[in-house]
């Protein structure tokens, strides 16, 4: 009996202090200049001794002190890329307007490709015959040729790893992917539709790449132009002088359908996309990350539609379409 | 009465359990507890910080914790190892081939953590809706489970997305756990 008027007061006890330091840390995290990363080190600190406290802890108790803590990481999480606030209405104004122009030619798109696709063939590199190896390459232009969809595959969609290639436009416009791995591309213009898993970007530089995906996480890269529509927020770790953009969805009209944005489970708005709530994990400072911007409009227009332009060019001329690479590099993702 | 025996009779009149989530970034933790739990999965961002979710199952209370696993932030891990019942590493099997490499360093490391000793261990071998995803004995044998001697541990090729075999696993570390803490007493 004794025992158990101790385990209550201890934990009467505990909340009082849990409550005391959130109070705390928000107030800490309300302050401009506050030192996020101390803030995150105390909010670990406060979640262990939340975690220990859970043997005499009731679990109504549990709850609303995990609830606290919660609270607190939610406002790190949320509050560092907030002072870039913006409005749905002023994102759509901004989408409108490249939607004017006409699709680049009537040809069918499909048509318009140069011919000899660089894909190596699957079996030779991968470790798993359904996964796309699309690597080692330099100075050329590689599009896969569609993959057909057969009844069993209709469902899902394979994962594609892109990697090792140095000055090549890809466009993966044509298949179906699953999640993409991107790694080790210098000066590269890619393109992509729809994706309904992740894009994962390692060791990159210099490079434009047009997605749309559920979530991005780009890892140890420098100089990428990204004109983005995601699901989620994006993340960088240990990046610089990245910048993102709306996805130029009028000059993906055929490969970013309707349709396609359905078959990724990816609600096509445009003001559903979060590609403006990028989040630093080596910033958790407040302010800006020194790390990203977002382009201007008319930037990520330019951006957007050159590089899908390219991607499906009909340039049968391997020395043009390597210069407007290196002109569509240097102009938006050099460093 | 010692406070021990209290607080051991407390624990098992509720019948908790803790049960803590990690594994590498991008290996879909959230999406796992997300649908676990019935919620969307379709707009999950990468996490900064935890998720918990309290839930009752099979007449046990579950505390679930979902850690984020972004290399910057693995370090902050070892926070939550406090009273830790089931460990649930989560693995992408459709993953670049030399990230297997690192997921298997951070799990054998776990496992010489003296907090985590008495934990049962349930490894998913998660995204098997993908046509690149290895089976669960391919990655039984890269991370080298066969090597584990400390841990009870059983492996469950899943998918959050289509929600197959979650349970399963669910059931065999909720099982695991109460043989031990409830049943053994
Ligand atoms: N195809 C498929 N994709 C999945 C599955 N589970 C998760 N994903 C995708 O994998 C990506 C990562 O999922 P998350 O749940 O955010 O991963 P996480 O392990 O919580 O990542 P961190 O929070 O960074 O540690 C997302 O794009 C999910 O949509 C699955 O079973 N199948
Ligand atoms: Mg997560």
């Amino acid at each position: 009996m004794a025992a158990h008027a101790d385990v209550k007061l201890a934990a009467a006890a505990f909340c009082a202090d849990l409550k005391q330091e959130c109070d705390a840390l928000t107030q800490t995290l309300g302050q401009p200049n506050a030192d996020r990363t101390a803030v995150l080190t105390r909010l670990s600190i406060a979640l262990k001794s939340l975690t220990e406290a859970t043997v005499f802890l009731p679990a109504y108790d549990q709850r609303a002190c995990a609830a606290m803590l919660k609270t607190i990481s939610d406002q790190l999480t949320t509050a560092a890329p907030a002072r870039a606030k913006f409005t749905f209405a002023s994102r759509k104004a901004k989408s409108s307007t490249p939607a004017a122009g006409p699709p680049e030619s009537a040809q069918p798109l499909a048509e318009q490709r140069l011919p000899p696709p660089q894909a190596l063939p699957p079996a030779a590199l991968a470790p798993r015959p359904t996964a796309r190896q699309i690597c080692s390459n330099r100075n050329c232009y590689i599009a896969p040729p569609p993959v057909p969809i057969s009844s069993a595959e209709s469902s899902t969609s394979s994962d594609v790893e892109v990697a090792d290639l140095t000055r090549c436009v890809v466009s993966l416009l044509d298949l179906h992917v699953g999640a993409l791995h991107l790694k080790n591309l210098d000066r590269c213009v890619l393109v992509v539709g729809p994706i309904a898993g992740s894009v994962l970007v390692e060791s990159c530089r210099n490079c434009v790449f047009v997605i749309c995906c559920r979530q991005l996480r780009i890892h140890n890269s420098v100089g990428l132009a990204i004109p983005l529509h995601i699901a989620s927020h994006p993340i960088i770790e240990d990046c610089s002088a990245l910048r993102f953009g709306l996805y130029p969805r009028a000059a993906l009209a055929d490969f970013a359908s309707v349709e396609r944005f359905e078959a990724a489970r990816i609600d096509p708005n445009p003001g559903a996309s979060a590609h403006k709530t990028v989040e630093d994990f080596c910033w958790l400072k407040r302010g800006q990350s020194p790390n990203w911007v977002l382009m201007s409009s008319d930037d990520e227009h330019a951006c957007g539609t050159e590089a899908m332009a390219l991607a499906t060019s009909s340039v049968v001329d391997e020395q043009a379409l390597m210069d407007s690479l290196d002109a569509l590099v240097a102009r938006f993702s050099v460093a | 009465m010692g406070l021990l025996t209290v607080l051991k009779k407390l624990k098992q009149k509720e019948k908790e359990i803790r049960i803590l989530i990690l594994g590498l970034d991008n290996a879909g933790k959230t999406t796992i507890l997300k649908r676990i739990n019935g919620e969307d999965i379709s707009t999950i961002s990468p996490t900064l910080g935890f998720n918990i979710k309290t839930l009752d199952y099979n007449g046990y209370k579950l505390n679930i914790w979902d850690v984020g696993g972004q290399k910057s932030i693995r370090s902050y891990w070892r926070n939550y190892f406090e009273q830790t019942d089931g460990l649930v590493w989560v693995v992408d099997s459709a993953d670049r081939p030399d990230r297997f490499a690192d997921c298997k360093a951070e799990l054998h490391s776990l496992l010489t953590e003296e907090r985590l000793a008495g934990a049962s261990l349930l490894i998913f071998a998660n995204k098997q809706d993908l046509p690149g995803a290895l089976s669960s004995e391919e990655i039984a044998k890269l991370l080298d489970l066969k090597a584990i001697q400390t841990h009870h541990w059983q492996i469950v090729g899943c998918s959050a997305v289509t929600g197959d075999n979650l349970l399963t696993g669910m059931d065999w570390v909720v099982t695991d756990i109460s043989k031990r803490i409830y049943m053994l007493d």
